[in-house]
């Protein structure tokens, strides 16, 4: 009796360990890697999937998986409906296969719908899908999103996958853009102590690229002072991250250029590194390049008279000299203050700016609300407070500590030398 | 004579602390949320120390009746008709528990996992193993939970720290969450997420002493009580309480947040080890359990001829909720608020009446 029934018993197990009902066949599946999302013409959005081809993918494997450039080969659909889900299913009659979001590394969302509102009310079903991850990284297109979908190919050798993780590794090597996932822009929309942000991306058709005319003078342009697809550059990827957009809720209200966005991530404590170049203190013609890191995590205080919210915010920044264009020899204990005062009113001077900018759209990015927060005991008085709306009123005080700690391969300056008749 | 083996501390601790943790992986996070705010990873330990409160009761019950179990001393203290009361009702509410969880269980995975399989496929095949493990007895569920517990112990751990980068402190704050009052009533309340502590007093008898109910029970429990520490606060620390509101599971969110470049993501397949071994551990526990006490309340010496019914209602009554808001905001509610009525006030009202006939064991 025993024995019959483990035989039953293991006959009755190998039905369950099939995995039948949700088995996922590689074959029969379409791994969507990028998604965007425009207002729509013939429905309420315009919905772009791009996925590996399937005459050529990597979907199939073997050595048809390549196409003849050396790289996977791409497919883009786009599909006009009424929301997400409703694409999905649209795209799934005429794709042969079950469009599968596993691997999906962007969600692009048009400038035009952020600005509109419909964020949230877009990522609604989008969040409740249990195939598309929180770690999924999302972005704010300046014009079309199926265009920059479209245009988003492997640059230098690689996938779309491993292009869209290099690409946002540089967020960390620049800090012109920051690495937001859904999770982020999620988290934030519903969030009591700030407002949210989105990386800005767009295709750059190289338009701000001039080449002919008169040549550059010794005017100063702060470095990655431009929104996303605005970088005078000639070929090199067609797309590019850079700035940020910001939003009220979920309506996008203003953006940050990649400068803006470096001293957000000082302020936030998410400054890894980036190169500055600033005017020379003694020959503001001239430039210094300098290599400046986070020393420690900025120190944030919040206090309140009354109902209005003061701040102050202090940010420790350390850094090495990579250039000096006038060689002027600054490489001494009297001199390297001269650059350090220097460069710690610059970025005093354009903090203020964009922190009085965040001030006007009255969208706390700083994130002050994490520290305010600790000033109230339950989540009763901190919703009453309405932090997100008195961001605007906050006084809002700043101070700059850099440190020069390296100065490069070279520890002293000389003077170059001319002949007479060149001076 | 019905035979449950006798089995060690450690895997008698290693069993009831999987019972206790296995329904918080589910949607407890997230009504823990919704009542308290960001102060669910202190209300944890307030529900702890009810809940030492409530097992030290059953401990001292059961030391006033040395080699009884609970259900023996209910007939003992109040005779043959108002102890089957209250050991039915204790059957009752460890059935209804196993049909809920197995539900919730059922629910989640199927949201998250298998979402084309039906959900009386699931429910089934989590049947099928707890009618198995019911076959093969208490002493074996007891022993592979010690074995599996180690294993789960270090994936739990490893979540955690690897979850850790999304650690943000200011997500604790408003400290007080809705309101010190509204963490003491709801800590009271929900007491009970630890009620399997007492499911001790049902095995008493497979441990070889009355002083190892307690070393088990306040081991178990202190345990208990810092992983679910651990996994509230750093829940807390991930999810603004606006978001951990949202979530219908918040751990396995947490899992899929994992990311550290292109090469390694994707760890769910850690936590979906832990989220099953520990459900196909409680469920089958509790089931036992319910088929010890009605053995005990209807004499019946052999568990084998009820193995194969009980699963029937069981089935029967985890296909009660029409939905999962009703399962959860209705059904797993006034289990978790109020199950502690069971678990802790009828054993106090048995010491109570003890004490007041003088009535002891020998």
């Amino acid at each position: 009796m025993k024995r019959i029934f483990s035989m039953l018993l293991l006959f009755v197990m190998l039905f369950m360990l099939t995995g039948c009902y949700d088995a996922r066949d590689v074959n029969d599946a379409a791994y969507i890697l990028l998604i965007g999302i425009d207002r729509g013409i013939s429905d309420k959005f315009r919905v772009t999937f791009k996925f590996p081809a399937f005459e050529a993918g990597g979907a199939q494997g073997g050595s048809g998986g390549e196409s003849p450039g050396g790289g996977l080969s791409y497919k883009t659909l786009t599909i006009d409906a009424p929301s997400f889900n409703a694409a999905l299913e649209l795209a799934n009659t005429s794709i042969p296969r079950t469009l599968n979001f596993m691997h999906a590394q962007f969600i692009v969302i048009s400038e035009d719908i952020a600005k509109a509102g419909l964020v949230g009310e877009f990522l609604a079903p989008i969040v409740r899908n249990s195939s598309i991850r929180y770690s999924t990284r999302l972005l704010i297109a300046k014009e079309s999103a199926a265009e920059f979908v479209e245009l988003l190919e492997p640059f230098g050798g690689s996938d779309i996958t491993r292009m869209c993780e290099n690409l946002i590794k540089q967020a960390q090597e620049t800090g012109l853009f920051a690495d937001l996932t859904l999770y982020d822009l999620h988290d934030c929309m519903t969030s009591t102590y700030h407002q949210p942000i989105a990386v800005l991306a767009a295709v750059n058709k190289g338009e701000n690229f001039i080449e002919k005319g008169p040549k550059w003078d010794t005017k100063y342009n702060i470095p990655g002072d431009y929104y996303a697809g605005d970088v005078p550059r000639k070929k090199g990827s067609k797309v590019e991250l850079l700035g940020l957009a910001v939003f009220n809720g979920d309506r996008m209200v203003g953006k940050l250029t990649g400068h803006e966005s470096r001293l957000l991530a000082m302020a936030k404590g998410n400054f890894k590194k980036g190169t500055y170049t600033i005017p020379d203190p003694k020959r503001p013609e001239l430039n210094v390049d300098l290599e400046v890191r986070e020393a420690r995590r900025p120190d944030v205080k919040v206090w309140f008279e009354g109902e209005k919210p003061f701040v102050k915010l202090k940010l420790y920044l350390e850094g090495d000299i990579h250039s000096i264009q006038s060689g002027i020899h600054y490489e001494t204990p009297e001199m390297l203050p001269i650059i350090e005062r220097a460069f710690e009113r610059f970025i005093k001077r354009e903090l203020d700016k964009t922190i009085e900018k965040t001030q006007q759209l009255n969208c706390d990015v700083f994130h002050f609300g994490h520290t305010a927060v600790k000033k109230f005991a339950t989540i009763q008085e901190w919703e009453a407070y309405d932090w997100n709306s008195r961001y605007k009123d906050a006084k809002i005080y700043t101070e700059v500590d850099f440190k020069i700690r390296r100065t490069g391969t070279m520890i002293y300056s000389s003077k170059i030398k001319y002949a007479e008749e060149d001076k | 004579m019905v035979e449950q083996g006798k089995f060690g501390n450690k895997e008698a601790i290693a069993v009831l602390v999987i019972a206790c943790m296995a329904k918080e992986f589910f949607t407890d996070p997230n009504i823990i949320v919704r009542k308290v705010g960001t102060a669910g990873w202190y209300m944890v330990l307030i529900s702890a120390a009810v809940a030492a409160g409530g097992f030290t009761v059953v401990y001292f019950l059961l030391k006033r009746f040395p080699g009884k179990n609970i259900m023996e001393i209910y007939d003992a203290v109040f005779g043959r008709y108002i102890g089957f009361v209250f050991s039915f009702l204790l059957a009752v509410v460890l059935l209804f528990s196993a049909a809920m969880n197995l539900r919730e269980y059922v629910e989640i995975i199927k949201i998250y996992v298998f979402l084309k399989t039906p959900p009386v496929y699931l429910i089934g095949s989590l049947i099928v193993t707890a009618v198995i493990l019911s076959f093969i007895g208490l002493e074996n569920i007891a022993r592979y939970s010690k074995l599996a517990g180690y294993v789960m112990l270090a994936g739990f751990i490893i979540l955690l720290l690897l979850a850790s980068s999304f650690f943000r402190f200011y997500r604790i704050y408003p400290l007080l969450g809705y309101g010190l009052k509204n963490t003491l009533v709801q800590g009271f309340l929900r007491s009970s997420i630890y009620g399997e502590i007492t499911l001790v007093a049902i095995f008493a008898k497979s441990l070889h002493r009355i002083e190892d109910v307690r070393k088990v029970g306040y081991t178990s429990l202190i345990i208990a009580a810092a992983l679910l520490f651990i996994m509230q606060l750093g829940l807390t620390l991930i999810f603004t309480y606006p978001f951990g509101k949202e979530l219908t599971a918040p751990l396995y969110a947490v899992a899929s947040l994992i990311h550290y470049g292109a090469f390694f993501q994707r760890v769910e397949s850690l936590f979906l080890f832990i989220w099953n071994i520990s459900t196909l551990i409680a469920i089958p526990l509790l089931f036992y359990m319910v088929l010890l006490i009605y053995s005990h309340l209807f004499k019946i010496d052999d568990l084998r001829p009820i193995i194969i019914p009980f699963p029937v209602i069981l089935l029967t009554l985890s296909l009660i909720p029409s939905n999962i808001v009703e399962l959860v905001q209705f059904y797993i509610r006034y289990l978790r608020e109020f199950g502690w009525v069971v678990f802790y006030v009828l054993p106090a009202i048995a010491l109570a009446m003890a004490a007041l006939s003088k009535k002891k064991g020998a």
